[in-house]
């Protein structure tokens, strides 16, 4: 054993991995035993190359891949992100494997997986490095792969995968074009999307609850991946490596998948479950308030429990009050009202003490409201509640 | 600024009091700084014309010329540290050069670290404040922004992006900002300048982890090419420059010339007066505070008292409140844990003069803008001289007398520099020690720098040689944490190794102290391992917060140990064995009556027993047995004298002890039989066997020492022993009482020197040594595994500490030993005092 460790563990350093610090390295079994693939080499190492094809027609979960052309429903819906007019075909769905979950410097990125779609169907292309010193040919290349396209489709990209890259980039002392791509990030679409009927958005539980597709024995899961790395490093036997490859191929297949399956549900209109008040949120956060009024309208058609009718109403009266339509949005308040909802007497107080200069129906509405109030304990809002009132008094008492 | 009641006649008044008053009689000694006038001189050359026109309207008679020195040596390329005094306009000098950096230079950055959060706050005002004249004067919104821990996670993205100063502290620049460098590429690329405030604060294991911390930095500034220009300032110490240079591994231009104005200062150190002659107990600091603090209330002067921990401030405050009365002479408390917005309204109070007093801890020491009192009063000297500084700083008002007052406690080191107004008035004789390549701390944080930047092969760290650095990141290959490639390392692992470590500890297994409660159990606190041994054995009384615990079980295995409330009126002190073995000796230089070495030393520890002390009369209780414990084997660096055996001998024959015949009791005579009949009428040393009447038995633990004769006389510490070998047994009792009077001596009074924690240092005395071939030894060595440049400095300077040790045994008037000096009489009995100064008499004999 080396003397500074020696010395170190003398003067009290836990070597909790001791046991096997002498690890045989076996030669022989690397990735391309185990993974049909090629090596692209140049001086500044090598990197193993594997493609896969997936044709039109073929069924992922669910979800049949096909070509597709973007319809206007679509259209907007992209554009809440920034991203509008994409061709299918400029659009690359990617997710890198990394051999620490932490960020930061330290932080590798061993194996980056994409898929895009062409005339013939999906292809998968895979690239790995067997250890740091390969980085500098890897980034190149992922480099020339990206420049093809215009927008970039990853899961918690925007948080994780795309800074990471950028970091490695930098690192290497690499120019990068990152920062002038469109970006989707289906992780914060699917939380948006599935808020009322998911749980987890996690990529996993919307594969399967969403794409219905169930992944293979080989598949691992991604806390794994760091450790399963570093063995192969220390030891060079790849073969545990497989399960990795696979898990990231379906990462982004998934993503692809998930993609045409979001397009599928806006083009053709058949909406599950309480999607329709989602996009409808989607689209009245994005001020479209046309199109959150159609959803929140077509979530009234849907059978749904008390509290999301009631949430959906409201907030179709908000939509609706932005576009200045004050006798829909009044007619909506007073439906609600009829149900004791104190937003909606709130809002009708305030609708007929400013707009209508109504003072007497606007304290009505305060009274009614602070009945309300009283037994739902809405403190500050009681406090607003008595103001107003107060506030109404002294205008009455003026008028008289 | 200060609306006040209090005139200059009422300061004079007590100023009198300590002078020819009824106070003199307390003082030891006192002088007096003269007011100085400033020098000024203009405006530093070629300032951008609206920072130009900002300053000229804040600073209408010029700046100091310390401070255009400083701005000119940083436009001229130079690295510079800043000495001189408390509210001399240091930050004047960083912020100056960093302003013009950032208006002249649309991209250029700089970064500020300082190792408190309420001085980055508060230059983040003061230089917001400066910021926002220039932009009235028609200039540019600049990005000041601190970021630390409390930084919210929103923010953090902006600040990175476009932010232009940087305030942090060493914490985040260590985990938050270098593991993410490439996070800040657009800040590194741009970096012009680095300011490290308030470096003296930055010594012993803390500042061993920021000058790594720093290495780490200049790797990865060398990675985006920066070359910043390096701006520190520090307290005086007398190894300041040095201090800077191992700390950054830059050059430094040095300016110390302090040309600000200046009030006159009295100061006077307080010695309380002895109340038990024999015992060499003093009057109780709180006690000695209110009788002073009566003469301040009644002449209305405003004051700050500084008291050394958060509960002693409370104690205090307490009993001022009882004394007083709290209505109308309004006295404060102040530490960290008051709520902020407590603390700024008790700043804002001290600057109207609403508030006549506060008691702080030295939380109101540094930074923070609260104009000045007319007197402050020292509880206790502060540990180190540029502590009491910015204390003693707080008071003072332009055109008046200002007052410092110094009372000393019991302490050896305070009895050391109450004596000694020469310690604090004349030239610092501190150092600010750290050991960047102390191993631990190092492989820590190799493993952080190679997370943030592949180790290339051609690369050095620190003052490290190559093959030293290859050695280390070899045995992290080893650990797996590194991949070697073509002699490149790269990081491979999972983990954030930068979280793991935190600056301001060695990093180790502690123990939690948790009481129970029931079914439930809260959490006291947490001890490191070493000490649970020492302080949380069963059966040992834990103190804290004031609350003591008995302590129930010590589960090793699970790190915890158990304790229930605990209501006796004793304490206990566990009583252990100690072995010391040389591994390696660095350096060793023979004097005429000692030699003295330094090197590598184990110190293996095994906690036998402890005793339980009268928390009244001091007395022992009981002496009890401890099984089982683990020893601890600590690998440190250290400092050992060795004492020739012909110094031992003439000590021994020059018969330096007096020695009282002691009443043993009524059935002495009796245990005596027993005893002697136990040991079946041998000399337990040497075997000889002899009728009773002519054997002795001896007390391993002094007689004297037990409060009852019951305990002392019991068989379990009475053994047998012939006239000889009790002769011998007396000796070497007397020899190991001199040598502990020495020891603890100079323990408790190198931290003067070494600007450290007493509990930084350990000591060791053994009377047959094997690392001195059977001689005594005197030994000292750094509580941190792998020394951190304490012992090795101790080195350097052992005769001043050993002439220190002297001056309090010659000037402390107790009988036989007390606290103050050689320690209190422990179980190796009385005498100690004149034996530790005969020690020293024979140590310190002129070549």
């Amino acid at each position: 054993m080396n003397d500074i460790l020696k010395r170190l563990q003398e003067l009290g350093l836990k070597v909790d991995r001791a046991s096997n610090l002498e690890v045989k390295r076996s030669i022989g079994n690397n990735v391309d035993s185990f993974i049909p693939g090629e090596w692209v080499e140049s001086n500044n190492g090598r990197i193993y190359v594997v493609k896969q094809r997936v044709p039109y027609g073929s069924k992922h979960g669910n979800t049949t891949l096909k070509q597709h052309t973007s319809v206007k429903q679509t259209n907007d819906f992209w554009d809440v992100d920034g991203v509008l007019d994409l061709k299918m075909e400029d659009i690359v769905f990617l997710d890198t494997e990394t051999s620490s979950l932490s960020i930061g410097a330290g932080a590798l990125i061993f194996l980056f997986g994409c898929c895009y779609f062409d005339k013939e169907g999906l292809e998968v292309l895979q690239v790995f490095i067997e250890d740091p010193s390969h980085e500098t040919l890897f980034l190149t290349y992922i480099g020339n792969t990206l420049e093809k396209f215009k927008c970039l489709a990853t899961y918690n990209g925007k948080s994780f995968d795309i800074p990471v890259l950028r970091s490695r980039y930098i690192l290497n002392r690499i120019p990068h074009e990152l920062n002038g791509f469109l970006h989707i990030d289906l992780l914060h679409i699917s939380r948006r999307i599935w808020k009322y009927d998911l749980d987890s958005k996690k990529l996993s539980d919307i594969e399967k609850n969403v794409l219905q597709f169930t992944r293979g024995e080989e598949e691992i899961p991604g806390w794994l991946v760091p450790q399963i790395y570093q063995d192969f490093v220390q030891t060079g036997n790849a073969e545990p490596l497989k399960g990795v490859f696979y898990h990231n191929e379906i990462d982004v297949v998934s993503l692809a998948g998930l993609f045409l399956k979001i397009e599928n549900m806006l083009s053709s209109n058949q909406l599950q479950g309480n999607e329709p008040l989602s996009l409808g949120e989607i689209f009245h956060r994005a001020r479209k308030y046309e199109l959150a009024n159609e959803y929140y309208k077509k979530a009234l058609e849907y059978d749904s429990n008390d509290v999301i009718r009631e949430k959906t109403l409201v907030n179709l009266a908000y939509s609706l009050k932005k576009q200045g339509k004050l006798k829909e949005t009044c007619s909506i308040w007073e439906e609600l009202a009829q149900a004791e909802n104190l937003t909606a007497c709130v809002e009708l107080a305030k609708f007929h003490e400013h707009k209508e200069k109504d003072w007497v129906s606007a304290l009505e509405w305060t009274e009614k409201a602070i009945l309300i109030s009283e037994k739902l304990s809405a403190l500050r809002l009681r406090e607003e509640l008595a103001h107003r009132k107060s506030r109404l008094i002294l205008k009455l008492g003026k008028k008289e | 600024m200060n609306s006040n009641s209090s005139k200059s006649v009422d300061i004079d008044r007590i100023i009198e009091l300590f002078k020819n008053g009824e106070l003199s009689q307390l003082v030891t000694c006192s002088w007096i700084k003269n007011a100085q006038e400033a020098s000024y001189n203009g405006y530093p050359a070629n300032l951008d014309s609206s920072l130009l026109k900002m300053i000229e309207k804040l600073y209408p008679r010029g700046l100091f010329n310390h401070q255009n020195e400083a701005v000119q040596a940083l436009f001229d390329g130079k690295n510079v540290l800043i000495t001189t005094g408390t509210s001399s306009g240091k930050s004047l000098c960083y912020q100056l050069p960093i302003l013009n950096s950032v208006i002249t230079d649309p991209s250029s950055t700089a970064l500020m670290v300082f190792p408190t959060k309420a001085l980055a706050e508060d230059q983040q005002k003061k230089l917001t404040e400066l910021g926002n004249s220039l932009i009235n004067n028609g200039s540019l919104n600049l990005p000041i922004a601190t970021y630390d821990g409390d930084t919210p996670q929103g923010k953090r993205i902006s600040i990175r992006n476009k932010g232009r100063i940087l305030l942090t502290n060493p914490d985040m620049l260590h985990i938050g900002i270098l593991p993410h460098h490439t996070h800040w590429e657009r800040f590194l690329n741009n970096l012009k300048f680095i300011v490290f405030d308030e470096i003296h604060s930055y010594r012993g294991v803390f500042g061993s982890h920021f000058a790594n911390v720093l290495r780490r930095f200049k790797r990865i500034l060398n990675f985006y090419n920066s070359r910043p220009n390096y701006i520190l300032t520090s307290a005086t110490i007398s190894n300041a420059t040095e201090f800077a240079e191992k700390f950054t591994g830059e050059r430094f231009e040095l300016i110390k010339n302090d040309t600000s104005y200046q009030e006159s200062r009295q100061y006077f150190f307080v010695n309380p007066p002895v109340v038990d002659e024999s015992l060499g107990l003093r009057r109780g600091l709180v006690d000695q505070t209110l009788e002073i603090f009566s003469f301040v209330i009644s002449n209305q002067v405003q004051s700050i008292l500084f008291s050394r921990t958060r509960k002693t401030v409370e104690i205090t405050l307490k009993r001022l409140r009882e004394t007083f009365g709290r209505s109308e002479n309004d006295i404060h408390g102040y530490r960290s844990g008051y709520l902020p917005r407590e603390r700024r309204s008790i700043e804002e109070g001290l600057r109207s003069g609403k508030i006549r007093s506060v008691v702080s801890t030295s939380a109101l020491e540094m930074g923070i803008d609260m104009g000045k009192v007319d007197l402050t009063l020292l509880i206790g000297y502060p540990g180190t001289i540029s502590s009491f500084y910015q204390q003693s700083g707080r008071a003072g008002r332009r055109n008046r007398n200002s007052l410092s007052i110094l009372i000393a406690s019991a302490s050896p080191m305070d009895q050391y520099v109450i004596r000694h107004c020469a310690f604090v008035s004349q030239g610092s004789p501190e150092h600010a020690l750290i050991d960047p390549n102390n191993p631990l701390i190092l492989m820590e944080h190799l493993k952080c720098a190679a997370f943030e930047l592949p180790f290339t092969p051609k690369e050095t760290y620190g003052d490290l040689t190559r093959s030293d650095l290859s050695d280390y990141l070899n045995a992290l290959v080893l650990l797996k944490h590194l991949v070697e490639r073509n002699q490149n390392y790269y990081w491979i692992a999972e983990d954030y190794p930068s979280a793991e470590i935190s600056l301001r500890n060695i990093s180790g297994n502690s123990i939690s102290l948790r009481l129970r409660n029931g079914m439930e159990s809260t959490l006291i606190g947490d001890v490191d391992f070493q000490s649970a041994l020492r302080m949380a054995h069963p059966g040992a009384v834990y103190i804290h917060d004031g609350n003591q615990y008995l302590v129930d079980e010590l589960n090793l295995e699970d790190h915890v140990a158990w304790l229930s409330p605990h209501t006796e009126p004793y304490f206990t002190d566990h009583r252990s064995e100690t072995k010391i073995s040389v591994e390696q000796t660095i350096y060793e230089e023979n004097k005429t009556n000692f030699s003295k070495s330094f090197g590598d030393i184990s110190v293996n520890e095994r906690i036998k027993g402890f005793k339980r002390i009268d928390w009244n009369t001091l007395m022992t209780l009981g002496v009890f047995e401890l099984e089982g414990l683990p020893e601890n084997d600590l690998h440190t660096k250290g400092v050992w004298l060795t004492i020739p055996e012909n110094v031992v001998e003439s000590l021994k024959n020059e018969n330096k002890w007096q020695n009282e015949k002691n009443e043993y009791g009524s059935q002495w005579k009796d245990i005596r039989v027993l005893v002697v009949r136990r040991d079946n009428y041998r000399c337990m040393v040497c075997g000889i066997q002899l009728p009773e009447a002519q054997l002795h038995v001896h007390h391993k633990i002094p007689f004297r020492t037990f409060a009852d004769p019951g305990t002392a006389n019991h068989p379990t510490n009475l053994v047998t022993l012939c006239p000889a070998c009790h002769r011998r047994a007396e000796q070497n009792v007397r020899v190991r009482t001199g040598l502990s009077g020495v020891a603890y001596l100079v323990a408790n009074l190198a931290p003067l020197t070494l600007m450290c924690d007493q509990r930084d240092i350990g000591s060791f005395i053994e009377s047959e040594s094997d690392m001195a071939n059977g001689r005594p030894v005197i030994a000292v060595y750094d509580q941190f595994p792998g020394g951190i440049g304490l012992s090795a400095k101790l080195y350097e300077k052992m005769e001043e500490v050993l002439q220190q040790s002297l001056d309090v045994i010659d000037q402390c008037g107790c009988d036989e030993g007390c606290p103050s000096c050689v320690g209190p009489a422990g179980e190796n009995g009385m005498g100690g005092k004149v034996f530790s100064k005969a020690i020293l008499i024979s140590l310190l004999e002129p070549q």
